[in-house]
């Protein structure tokens, strides 16, 4: 697992909308997960986000893919719960 | 399953503590532990599977002699050639065997270990009593398995147990019912737990492929995603010993 500085961090440029449409849809998730597909998932989803947010979305998904398959769908609920709390 | 976790060909591997760092050989050692293994004992692996089990207990624990049943000869010619590679083919045997039928005399061995492997018997209850038949008086027979929720399971528990046995060709049995079949076959002492930490990160590394992109869901990772939310079920052990 990548370690560093995004280890707390990317839960917060991750936006709930994306996290809970990625919960409902495990397909939607895995594309966001994956640079391949990702562009056409985030078209997919219309969030609106600046180049600097979009930087940091992209970051954020590429550590989370980076993570144990476990930490991943852990990460996803910790993030949902973070994001709607 | 096998490039996920080696030659241990189990979905939980076992840990002392939270933060004690797994690996399928760790797990094995740890198991072993909790089953009383000790130098110089006879040791029954029922459902081998490659052998990978067999081949760590053999490295960690002196003397002893080590039975392995499958019912594949695919897995047992793995299983011979990870043996030779370890130089162990003195102390690890591997037998072709239908383990509700074993090929062994009567108190041949000393611990009977069934390591994630009760879930495709066909019959539990003869399948403990044969191991009753092969262990000494006072030997130990412990029991490694994923057990699923005892019932009443709600519909959805219900489907998604369903779903399991489907996806491994299996019937995952329940506590309670591992220990009335234990004590059926005239097993006394019967303990059983929860295991407190297991880790499947291994398991559930399985159900993806990775590439230069990130993270793909592979076909296992599709079918047991859609089972997992619902699934009722944990890791846990029974251990039990035949009368003196």
């Amino acid at each position: 697992m990548t370690t560093g500085p995004m280890e707390d961090g990317y839960l917060n440029d991750i936006p709930a909308e994306l996290v809970i449409r990625a919960q409902q849809d495990t397909d939607f998730a895995f594309r966001l997960l994956n640079r391949d597909t990702r562009d056409a998932a985030l078209s997919e989803a219309g969030l609106g986000l600046t180049g600097d947010e979009l930087g940091k979305l992209h970051e954020a998904l590429d550590y989370v893919a980076s993570m144990s398959f476990q930490n991943v769908l852990q990460a996803l609920k910790n993030v949902g719960a973070t994001n709607m709390a | 399953m096998v490039q996920a976790a080696g030659t241990t060909l189990q979905g939980g591997l076992v840990k002392r503590s939270a933060e004690a760092a797994v690996t399928p050989e760790a797990s094995t050692r740890y198991l072993a532990e909790l089953a009383g293994v000790t130098p110089g004992n006879r040791i029954l692996d029922a459902g081998c599977g490659v052998g990978g089990p067999a081949i760590t207990i053999a490295q960690a624990v002196p003397d002893v002699v080590i039975d392995g049943v499958t019912v594949s000869e695919v897995q047992a010619r793995l299983a011979h050639a990870l043996i030779a590679e370890a130089g162990l083919a003195d102390s690890v045997r591997v037998h072709v065997a239908d383990f509700h039928k074993l090929p062994f005399p009567g108190g041949s061995f000393d611990v009977a270990l069934y390591l994630e492997v009760t879930s495709y018997a066909s019959d539990r209850n003869s399948l403990y009593q044969e191991s009753a038949r092969v262990l000494r008086p006072g030997g130990t027979v412990y029991v490694k398995e994923i057990f699923r929720g005892e019932d009443p399971l709600t519909e959805q528990q219900r489907l998604a147990v369903a779903a399991f046995d489907e996806l491994w060709a299996c019937q995952v049995p329940t506590l309670s019912e591992t220990i009335d079949g234990i004590r059926a076959a005239g097993f006394v002492g019967v303990r059983a737990r929860e295991y407190p930490f297991v880790s499947m990160e291994h398991f559930y590394e399985s159900m993806v492929s990775r590439d230069d992109g990130g993270i793909r869901l592979n076909e296992f990772g599709q079918a047991f995603l859609r089972i997992l939310p619902d699934l009722p079920a944990f890791f846990g052990e029974v251990k039990a010993h035949r009368p003196e």
